[in-house]
């Protein structure tokens, strides 16, 4: 099937639009699918209304004890006490917490982590270090087939080790 | 997602090991499969173009996150499918091995630690149901990434040792003759 190249394109196209069509769907949804709870941002611009509700917080830890995080928006701020969270934390790291929203800026905790600092750079650097080599070894071992409007192997070299 | 460098070096691990079994799988079929490893993450696209900025041009709601998800991930794989030329069996062959290394890309990110103790919702649109995560891993920790590296270099020598032993075999059948 979809030997000619006009019907592909046209599959293409097809698939693009519902992927397309996908996207717009999950925008529709209310939050975010990753993470139906509210954050530190929902919690800064209205504290009240999440009081007594399941909350993830991420934010910077200003003090250990108490456990206090801190973190500033725009026009809004939001400073937390955190009970009751088993963790080895400093001031400076960030604190991941999922718990519940007391009254008075107090949050009770369920469950909680610290995100090491260094790391975002680290996964970034050896992403990109992934996608080269990929990419590096897509070269190789395709080519593009004029004839066929598209990738193909590339044949075998000689003397491989497998030459099915 | 653990880093890329874990999602690509799993993939080359289960890639080539399957291999062994499957004569057709070469190691351009194995990028492939590394390649099928990115596809998930291309939900990453929201770093260079948040979604923000769609929002507001096209005046809807809208959002990356699906392609990190079932649906989103099987029309992506099609789209690799249809770039392939038509011939032999290879389209069959890359829809197979774009699809197990997006299905290790998602197993993998299923384990992540998460404040709520819940993975993303992996099987949307089917569901939006949310598996618990063993929370095995952050996404900035080196170590799943290590881990992956050393089975990735246990598979490739393994390899290259059987690569050996046939070419060995090739040489004694010429000789013999």
């Amino acid at each position: 099937m979809s030997r000619s190249p006009l019907l592909r394109a046209v599959l293409l196209v097809a698939v693009l639009g519902a992927q397309f069509g996908l996207l717009l769907w999950g925008g529709t949804l209310v939050g975010s699918l990753d993470d139906p709870y509210p954050n530190e941002y929902a919690i800064a611009l209205d504290y009240d209304r999440h009081v007594g509700r399941e909350v993830t917080v991420t934010a910077e830890v200003v003090s250990t004890d108490p456990l206090v995080v801190y973190e500033a928006f725009q026009y809004k701020d939001v400073r937390l006490t955190v009970d009751g969270a088993d963790v080895d934390a400093s001031v400076g790291d960030r604190l991941v917490v999922f718990g519940v929203l007391q009254p008075d800026g107090r949050l009770e905790a369920v469950r909680a982590y610290t995100v090491p600092d260094s790391g975002l750079r680290y996964a970034y650097t050896v992403s990109a270090l992934a996608g080269l080599w990929v990419l590096a070894r897509l070269v190789r071992g395709w080519r593009i087939d004029t004839d066929g409007w598209g990738l193909a192997p590339r044949e075998e070299r000689e003397g491989g080790a497998r030459d099915a | 997602m653990p880093d890329l460098l874990a999602h690509a070096l799993a993939a080359y691990a289960l890639g080539t090991a399957l291999s062994w079994r499957y004569d057709w799988l070469t190691p351009a079929y194995v990028t492939v499969a590394m390649a099928g490893a990115f596809v998930p993450d291309l939900a990453k696209i929201r770093l260079a173009v948040h979604q923000s900025v769609i929002v507001e041009a096209i005046g809807r709601p809208f959002s990356w996150d699906p392609l990190h998800y079932l649906g989103g991930v099987v029309l992506s794989v099609l789209v690799g499918v249809l770039v392939v030329a038509p011939g032999g069996r290879q389209r069959v062959r890359v829809l197979a091995l774009l699809s197990l290394g997006a299905a290790t890309h998602l197993f993998l990110d299923a384990l992540l630690r998460t404040p709520s103790g819940r993975a993303f919702p992996v099987f949307w649109p089917l569901t939006t149901w949310r598996p618990p995560t063993p929370g095995l891993y952050l996404s900035t920790e080196p170590w799943p990434t290590l881990f992956f590296a050393a089975l990735a270099l246990v598979v490739w020598y393994v390899d290259r040792q059987r690569g050996r032993a046939a070419a060995d075999r090739a040489v004694e059948a010429v000789v013999d003759d």
